[in-house]
């Protein structure tokens, strides 16, 4: 099949009702948790998992896709209205979005954001569907070796583009390991770390560790401070970008698309690097540097494209090669696997319809999203006057129910309340959950992988360095981590380390 | 106390306690590695990674470091606290009491008592919510909920 039938395939799972259904659901449910702040993607797509369980698994990826990329053009109403990030990968567009609304320019804010998120998002899903498919015959080469090798990397370069310190964050996926080998050891049957408790011989859920690292712990930091939101604007008018603004931000879009892009195939990238670097790019290439952080209009639209063609690109290293990006790629992977699919390089050949649908539904969602986030605009503006105070509780519930019908079972509460708690002193600490949560996903494959290439070896940790590609791989993972302990090196990252925090 | 060393502290030990537990799991050999082998990989990492970050404390800026009690000041941790009581007694009593009258008693207790809302946001939204959850999952997905000892 070319190019062309697949798309057909797609767009006839895609156009089904109830999967358009669902994904409108899912891009309304992700402008709802981007535009409100304390709950991002990988909180409610845990919470939702449960839902997902009664549809099709296409239609469940579809809506829980849509989740993800839907957050990210709902981040930037927050972040230019009220100048808090609704979402991480929001946080660099509060600098000059936010100083736009306050110059009275909320619209032409909102409106180019929600543009370049379009162009972006769009631009992803075309090298979302042209790379795939190679990359998942090429991926058809790897062994447990080169698997194993991806899999360091990734987490590495996760570690590497960690915010806080290096060294907590790879602890902090050691730990992540540590917690997802919990359970019966599937090759020797043995039970590991389950402390005689029979519930969790199946291990911990993804649901509960993700629901109780990024929800619980996040409504238990919000609850010590008083939340105070102050919407700028009573209406926004104008949301269509003046010719001017467009001729400002066309290159912007399109090289932020392109960056967001890149470096959302990167495991361990994703969307709010992205966001970082393009923004950064912008400021660097401007002739007017001095207007970034005072309402560039190029500082919003450059990392709105860019989060949003990253949010596209992370899908690929999830579909192509079963290697969950980040987080949400994770709870993503989770979904598949509960209903019995596991995705890799062969997905693509034996559930076409799973993975054009999936696909070709993003182009629709965008154009949801667009509607969603222009002319509805008012809707998240009334939304956003909604106290924290009545907020907070609803999501707590739906946290604690949708833990609970998972497996109907008070150990995954239990869970899901131990995991808020780390999660809070995690915080409070400065260690991040990212790179625990994505090394607690790839723990089992990671294992797997380990075991059956000491196996083919006999033994020999040699077969990670003589396959070139599992070399190459290592080759990688090690330059970053030397080049992470030179003094010029650390210099730089300790200073872009410095502008996220002044940027949160 | 410095609270950089007393969080890498704790990690050290949960480190060592992998390593400790691995080697009752069974490290096997390295052509076929038994269920202790990552696991003490790991765990040595974890324990290594927090010695490190332990050292560490002793290099840096003294000004710059947090002392633990500092990590709570200035803002309101009771509330933290309570939240965490209150979820811990509505998971206890979720099974027996039900689902409504954990849910509601639940979201009455932090709206009205811990946040101070009036009454009839109190009282309305969480009865609204939950109506709308018991119908999505039990008569829309069919997902049962825990009735209780009162049965419903």
């Amino acid at each position: 099949m070319d190019l062309f039938d697949n798309i057909l395939t797609g767009l006839s799972v895609a156009f089904q009702w109830h999967n358009l259904l669902f994904c409108f659901v899912g891009c309304f449910i992700g402008t709802l948790i981007g535009v409100l702040p304390g709950l991002g993607p990988v909180g409610a797509m845990s919470i939702l998992l449960p839902i997902t369980f009664g549809i099709s698994p296409v239609t469940a990826i579809i809506m829980l896709s849509g989740i993800y990329y839907g957050a990210q053009y709902g981040g930037s109403t927050t972040s230019i209205l009220v100048g808090i990030p609704g979402e991480a990968a929001s946080v660099v567009t509060t600098l000059d979005g936010h100083q736009m609304a306050l110059q009275g320019r909320a619209g032409p804010a909102l409106g180019i954001s929600a543009f370049a998120s379009f162009i972006a998002g769009t631009i992803g899903v075309l090298g979302l569907m042209l790379l795939a498919p190679p990359l998942a015959s090429l991926a058809l080469r790897f062994g447990p070796p080169e698997y194993f090798a991806l899999m360091i990397m990734g987490l590495i370069i996760l570690t590497y583009l960690a915010q806080k310190s290096m060294v907590k964050s790879l602890m902090m996926a050691g730990v992540g390991v540590l917690i997802g080998v919990v359970g019966l050891d599937t090759m020797t049957g043995l039970p590991r770390f389950t402390f005689g408790i029979p519930d969790l011989f199946d291990g911990v859920g993804i649901a509960p560790l993700a629901m109780g690292l990024f929800g619980v712990s996040e409504i238990l930091l919000n609850v010590e401070q008083t939340i105070k939101q102050g919407v700028v604007v009573d209406r926004v008018k104008n949301l269509l970008p003046n010719l001017a603004d467009w001729k400002a931000s066309y290159k912007p879009i399109l090289r932020g698309s392109l960056s967001g892009f890149l470096l959302g195939i990167l495991p361990g990238g994703g969307a709010v690097l992205a966001s970082f670097i393009s923004y950064g790019t912008e400021k660097r290439l401007s002739k007017t540097p001095e207007r970034f952080g005072h309402g560039a209009i190029e500082g919003v639209a450059a990392p709105e494209a860019a989060n949003n063609s990253a949010a596209q690109a992370a899908f690929i290293p999830l579909l192509t090669l079963g290697v969950p990006a980040n987080a949400v790629m994770g709870i993503l992977l989770g979904a598949l696997m509960i209903h019995g699919i596991t995705p890799g390089p062969m997905m693509i050949e034996k559930n076409p319809e799973l993975f054009w649908g999936t696909v070709t539904s993003m182009y629709l969602g965008n154009i949801m999203l667009l509607v969603l986030n222009l002319p509805l605009i008012g809707l998240w503006v009334k939304l956003l006057r909604v106290q924290y105070a009545v907020l907070f509780p609803l999501i707590l519930f739906i946290a604690l129910i949708g833990a609970y019908v998972i497996n109907s079972s008070e150990m995954d509460l239990y869970l899901m309340l131990l995991f808020g708690v780390i999660g809070y002193l995690m915080r409070k600490f400065e260690y991040e959950p990212a790179p625990l949560v994505l090394a607690f996903v790839l723990s089992p494959i990671l294992e797997d992988s380990l075991r059956q290439s000491l196996i083919i070896s006999g033994g020999s940790m040699s077969i990670f360095v003589t396959r070139p590609i599992a070399a190459g791989f290592l080759f990688l993972a090690a330059l970053l981590l030397i080049s992470a302990v030179l003094p010029s090196v650390r210099k730089k990252r300790s200073k872009l380390v410095e502008n996220a925090d002044e940027n949160n | 106390m410095n609270a950089e060393r007393v969080g890498s502290l704790f990690w050290f030990v949960f480190g060592a306690a992998a390593v400790y537990g691995s080697l009752d799991l069974g490290l096997g050999d390295m052509g076929q590695p038994g269920s202790g082998f990552l696991t003490l990989v790991a765990g040595s990492f974890v324990a290594l990674m927090a010695l490190i970050v332990f050292v560490q404390s002793y290099r840096g800026d003294p000004a710059s470091q947090k002392r633990l009690v500092e990590l709570w000041v200035g803002v309101k941790w009771q509330r933290a606290i309570l939240i965490t009581i209150l979820i811990a007694v509505f998971i206890m009593v979720f099974e027996t009491l039900g689902f409504f009258i954990c849910s509601f008693a639940l979201l009455f207790s932090i709206m009205k008592w811990l946040e101070g809302l009036d009454w009839k946001t109190s009282v309305l939204v969480p009865a609204v919510t939950i109506g709308g959850t018991y119908l999505l999952f039990k008569t829309v997905l069919k997902i049962s909920l825990p009735a209780g000892i009162f049965g419903f």
